[in-house]
């Protein structure tokens, strides 16, 4: 099966500091992947490498199974931030559109399944609220309906449940898994808590990885 | 130590924001600075300019109680004085001639006895057009009444006798009606219709001239170094008259004075008030508009500087170092701002104003401290606001959204009370005759209507608030329904953020409108004025090219043709000049070719209210004994169109004033080489027919280089020895009617523009490009999401369009209504009064280009490097 997304000795370097060393990983439709460290160990970063957001400092990152243009892979990845990372100007809704509207969905099926996303969440009654008005759960809640919305292929998730108390964030986590199942793609999901991590048959430890680099 | 610290950290790390924040400052100092200059240099100007037209600065008369010798010697020891002559005159009852054996007798004459070196102390005074300078001159009247040229002889009547002298030449005196004028009476009262005959005699033949009968006025004519008179005018006047009154209690009853330069001082104190005004109509709301342009670019920061009292806070840190951190953030932006204004303000004036020009020192100390005043108020109050809302975060601030209902003025409505305001000020304005310099009656000095001033006064700030108002309503009702529908575009989520965004996107659009304003209504207001100084200058000399005939030459309309073929001539009319009465008045009387005449003549339909140039012309060309008169004749003597009038005019072979039959067409405001008050207008051909003389007093010559064109004349094409004048080198020395000249203005205005098109830049580009910088996460977020450079371009370009095109459109809206109110609010200073605005459409439209190619490039520029994602800000999402 034609690998999603694969990194072939990657690596990178913030100035003198070294995040992390050369890292070979393969991601294939249909696969869940947790990658767990400690703070700093560059979970954030290898996210936005793999997403094609930020170039590898060394080696190469390549996406087999999606689009080359960068501009049509973008849509068939989705991105769950540490931070709610909402537009500030925009609705609930609107948020969760913005991404279907940027690939040309239409408006009336952009709306459809946003608010479908939203009522997955638990946010239906938060559809016209503005990010400043929701706390951060809501916030965070809302960003991953923007995922679930967008039918993406590859969904990467930073620390997404940060925001959220245990039992939202079993939820939350669920939810990507089954989104990501049902679009036939895969899952990449950074987090250093223990007990979401143990719900993960693929692990990806940054710190025994850095430890077993010289 | 700490505030040391932040200091060098700010430097090291927002050097470009502090230095916008302190180039914006510099902006508003260099601005008071040089408009200081300004008012400062306008006055001086004025000063000067007043002194040098005065011909001669004291009359001084020395009194029956006096001796002449006694009043010299008190005069001499006067403190500045640098010249004196002494004149007599007598009033004889008559002059005789017999020109081609024709007996010819004038009425009563004054024979002036001037000393030789006369014409050279007070040059304006005497202006030799034939023969000799020196000897026996007659003034140009007197030498048309006797028909007398140099070399023919003429009878002093005396009652002691009768002496007969030879003429030796024909004089001009410009100012006889201040020469003649009676001294002792009020400043400005004395001056008097000037006399029609006079003589000019050497000291040493007066007496045997008048006889012993006649009374002899002795006068002392003095001049002085104008160079120490104080720059004000009004204190150059009070310095003046000061003198006066210390010399009359020196020669104790033994004198009295025709103070001249004090008079002249007094009235540039008035015209020094239309400058006042200027500053006040043109510069201060320019000077607002800095503030508030250094205030909006310093609040560009306060999106960091939330976050950095948030951090702060978290370290800590109490509201007293907070302050003082921001504090001595804020003084050092004052510093670096008044430290470059100051210099750039000395650029300005010496780019914009005239040689000599200068910063005035209090004018620099006070920019200086409004600079500093106005960056420690914007980013000090900036600060306790955010330390009083306690509740900054930095988390809190990522999501904060801009407040989209309007500020308080707006909801109070005060922009509608503002312009119901300006309204009724204006409509007061325009009922009381826009009369803003007044005189009232019986006192010397002007005053300024300051009510008048209360229209565009209120205008400023109710337009720009309307701007706001209505960009404000416009932004809140985008919905993206009718944008072009393309695949990839959210024509809906780009309005929401614009509708959100409106509060921000109308301060700006107001803020540029207010600049357009500003630069429209003072390019409109410079353009109408220079206009109207063109207008002046050619009704002054007459045409491009005015060819002035000496009295005696006679030449007739068959001189166009030797003048024709000068170089680069279009057309020549003659214009016969003559001197009638109407009444007991004499007056100017000129005769045209109504058919031809607007070839050559700088005429406009404001000059003959009630009809139009073309409609008058075509009057008197159909009217062989038409007259168009004055506005005073017409009032004084009843007259109406159609009316017979009997003016007397010099007929027949004696020259002898006779009665002649006309009627008036109309009226007439101003005539290529009339006077400003009373004249008349009719046929050359009738003129010259009833009068039995064609002579051309004037030739005008329509060119296009008008300097070129003269010289050719004065070269080859003048036999008779005519006086060739030019427009181009007669514009230096033209004034208004307010006494301003059009070079203040010109400076002004450059002060105006130049900083107008900074401020409009400024507006829009810096409005824009902090738009951009706040935007910044929501730019990274876009591009995470998937979003094309394109689409992260069309979420900003939508917020760019509607500043610019609503600022722009407030613009022309604010700078067309303040140019209108101006122009009628200061018509006293044009001259003459225009007929309407004159619009330089195409330095507005450039200016419209330039701001909207400007913030393209900004929303390009910064919008790229806004949304530049590297680690660090993906990292941040």
């Amino acid at each position: 099966m034609t690998p999603l997304v694969a990194a072939e000795s990657a690596g990178i370097d913030y100035g003198v500091t070294r995040v992390f060393e050369e890292i070979d990983l393969v991601i294939a439709p249909g696969t869940q992947t947790v990658i767990t460290g400690r703070s700093g160990s560059g979970k954030s970063t290898l996210l936005l490498i793999l997403a094609g957001l930020i170039e590898p400092s060394r080696g190469a990152v390549s996406w087999p199974g999606l689009s080359p243009d960068p501009r049509i892979r973008r849509g068939q990845i989705g991105m769950v931030f540490q931070a709610p990372s909402l537009m500030p100007e925009l609705s609930a809704l609107e948020n969760v559109t913005l991404p279907l509207r940027l690939r040309g969905t239409s408006l009336a099926t952009a709306w459809a399944d946003s608010g479908a996303a939203l009522a997955t969440v638990g946010a239906a009654d938060l559809a016209d609220s503005r990010p400043a008005q929701l706390s951060g759960g809501q916030q965070q809640r809302v960003a991953v309906a923007r995922v679930l919305a967008g039918r993406h292929l590859l969904v990467l998730a930073d620390e997404p449940t940060g925001a959220l108390d245990r039992e939202n964030a079993q939820q939350v986590v669920s939810q990507l898994r089954e989104a990501v199942t049902r679009a036939g793609g895969a899952l990449l999901l950074a987090t250093h808590d223990e007990e979401i991590a143990a719900g993960f048959t693929a692990r990806l430890d940054l710190d025994s990885l850095a430890q077993a680099t010289p | 130590m700490r505030t040391i610290g932040w200091i060098a950290g700010l430097l090291r790390r927002r050097p470009l924001e502090l230095l916008t924040a302190a180039v914006s400052v510099a902006l508003g100092v260099a601005l008071v600075a040089s408009l200081g200059a300004f008012v400062q240099q306008s006055h001086s100007e004025l000063t000067v300019r007043a002194a040098a037209t005065v011909p001669v600065d004291w009359q001084v008369q020395v009194t029956p109680q006096g001796s002449a010798a006694g009043v010299a010697k008190a005069v001499a020891a006067e403190p500045n004085a640098r010249a004196m002559k002494q004149v007599s005159y007598a009033k004889v009852p008559a002059l005789e001639s017999s020109a081609q054996g024709e007996a010819r007798q004038t009425g009563a004459a004054y024979v002036v006895a001037l000393p030789s070196d006369y014409a050279a102390t007070f040059p304006r005074e005497l202006r030799t057009l034939v023969g000799d300078s020196k000897g026996v001159l007659l003034l140009q009247q007197t030498a048309a009444n006797l028909a007398s040229t140099p070399g023919d002889s003429f009878v002093v009547a005396t009652a002691d006798g009768r002496k007969r002298l030879t003429t030796d030449g024909v004089v001009e005196m410009p100012y006889a009606d201040s020469f003649f004028q009676v001294v002792g009476l009020a400043p400005g009262a004395g001056a008097s219709a000037p006399p029609d005959n006079v003589v000019l005699v050497p000291p040493a033949m007066f007496d045997s001239i008048v006889g012993p009968s006649s009374t002899v006025v002795q006068q002392l004519h003095v001049s002085f170094r104008h160079g120490r008179l104080p720059n004000e005018p009004t204190a150059a006047a009070l310095q003046v008259q000061a003198q006066a009154k210390h010399l009359q209690v020196v020669v104790a009853g033994g004198a009295l004075i025709g103070d001249n330069l004090g008079t002249a001082l007094t009235a540039a104190g008035s015209d020094a008030r239309y400058a006042d005004l200027l500053f006040l109509l043109l510069g201060l709301p320019a000077l607002v508009l800095a503030g508030v342009v250094a205030a909006l670019v310093m609040s560009l920061r306060s999106t960091q500087r939330r976050r950095e009292v948030a951090l702060l806070r978290l370290r800590g840190a109490g509201s007293p170092v907070i302050l003082r951190l921001v504090g001595a953030e804020a003084i050092l932006t004052g510093c670096i701002g008044v430290l470059v204004g100051i210099p750039a303000g000395a650029l300005a004036v010496r780019t914009a104003l005239p040689s000599g020009a200068h910063l005035s020192l209090p004018w620099s100390i006070a920019a200086g401290l409004g600079g500093l005043t106005l960056a420690v108020a914007v980013q000090g109050v900036g600060a306790l606001r955010m330390i009083l809302a306690q509740r900054s975060t930095v988390a809190a601030d990522v999501l904060r959204t801009p407040r989209v209902g309007n500020p308080w003025p707006l909801r109070a409505g005060l922009d509608l009370i503002l312009l119901a305001g300006a309204a009724l000020a204006f409509a007061l304005t325009a009922h009381g005759g826009y009369n803003v310099v007044v005189a009232p009656e019986g006192v010397p000095l002007t005053q300024v209507n300051y009510g008048a001033l209360a229209g565009p006064a209120l205008a400023w700030p109710a337009l720009t608030l309307l701007v706001w108002r209505l960009t404000a309503w416009a932004m809140g009702r985008r919905t993206g329904r009718w944008s072009r529908a393309r695949p990839g575009s959210a024509p809906e989520l780009e309005a929401a953020a614009i509708r959100q965004r409106r509060r921000i996107i109308a301060r700006g659009a107001a803020g540029l409108g207010a600049s357009l304003g500003l630069v429209m209504s003072t390019a409109v207001f410079t353009s109408t004025y220079d206009q109207q100084a063109r207008v002046d200058v050619a009704l002054t000399v007459g045409s491009d090219v005015a060819v002035v005939q000496s009295p005696a030459s006679g030449v007739g309309p068959e001189g166009v043709k030797e003048l024709l073929g000068a170089q680069g001539v279009k057309a020549v009319e003659p214009l016969i000049h003559r001197f009638a009465y109407v009444g007991p008045d004499l007056q100017d009387i000129y005769g045209v070719q109504p058919a031809t005449f607007g070839r050559v003549a700088p005429l406009q339909d404001a000059f003959v209210p009630g009809s139009s140039v073309k409609g008058a012309l075509g009057k008197l060309g159909n009217t062989p004994d038409g007259v168009l008169l004055s506005a005073e004749t017409l009032h004084d003597y009843q007259l109406h169109p159609g009316d017979l009038i009997r003016i007397r005019l010099q007929t027949g072979a004696d020259r002898a004033y006779r009665q002649v039959d006309f009627h008036v067409l109309g009226q007439v405001t101003e005539w290529p080489t009339a006077p400003k008050d009373s004249f008349i207008v009719a046929n050359s051909d009738y003129l010259a027919h009833v009068t039995g003389s064609a002579a051309v007093g004037t030739f005008l010559v329509s060119t296009d280089t008008p300097a070129r064109t003269a010289a050719s004349i004065r070269a080859s094409h003048n036999p008779s020895g005519a006086q060739v004048q030019d427009i181009s080198s007669a514009s230096d020395s033209v004034t208004s009617a307010s006494g301003l000249a059009a070079t203040d203005l010109t400076g002004l205005s450059r002060i105006e523009l130049g900083f107008g098109v900074l401020m409009a830049l400024a507006c829009s580009g810096l409005a824009l490009f902090g738009g951009i910088i706040e935007r910044r996460r929501a730019l990274v977020l876009l591009a995470a999401l998937g979003a094309s450079a394109r689409q992260r371009g069309r979420f900003l370009s939508g917020e760019a369009q509607g500043l610019v095109v609503c600022g722009a459109a407030g613009g022309l809206v604010i700078g067309a209504t303040i140019a209108y109110m101006l122009v009628k609010v200061l018509t006293g200073i044009f001259d003459p009064p225009p007929a309407g605005a004159s619009i330089p459409w195409a330095f507005l439209s450039g200016m419209v280009v330039v701001v909207v190619v400007v913030s393209a490039v900004v929303v390009s520029l910064s919008g790229r490097l806004a949304a530049r994602a590297g680690p660090s800000e993906l990292r941040d999402l």
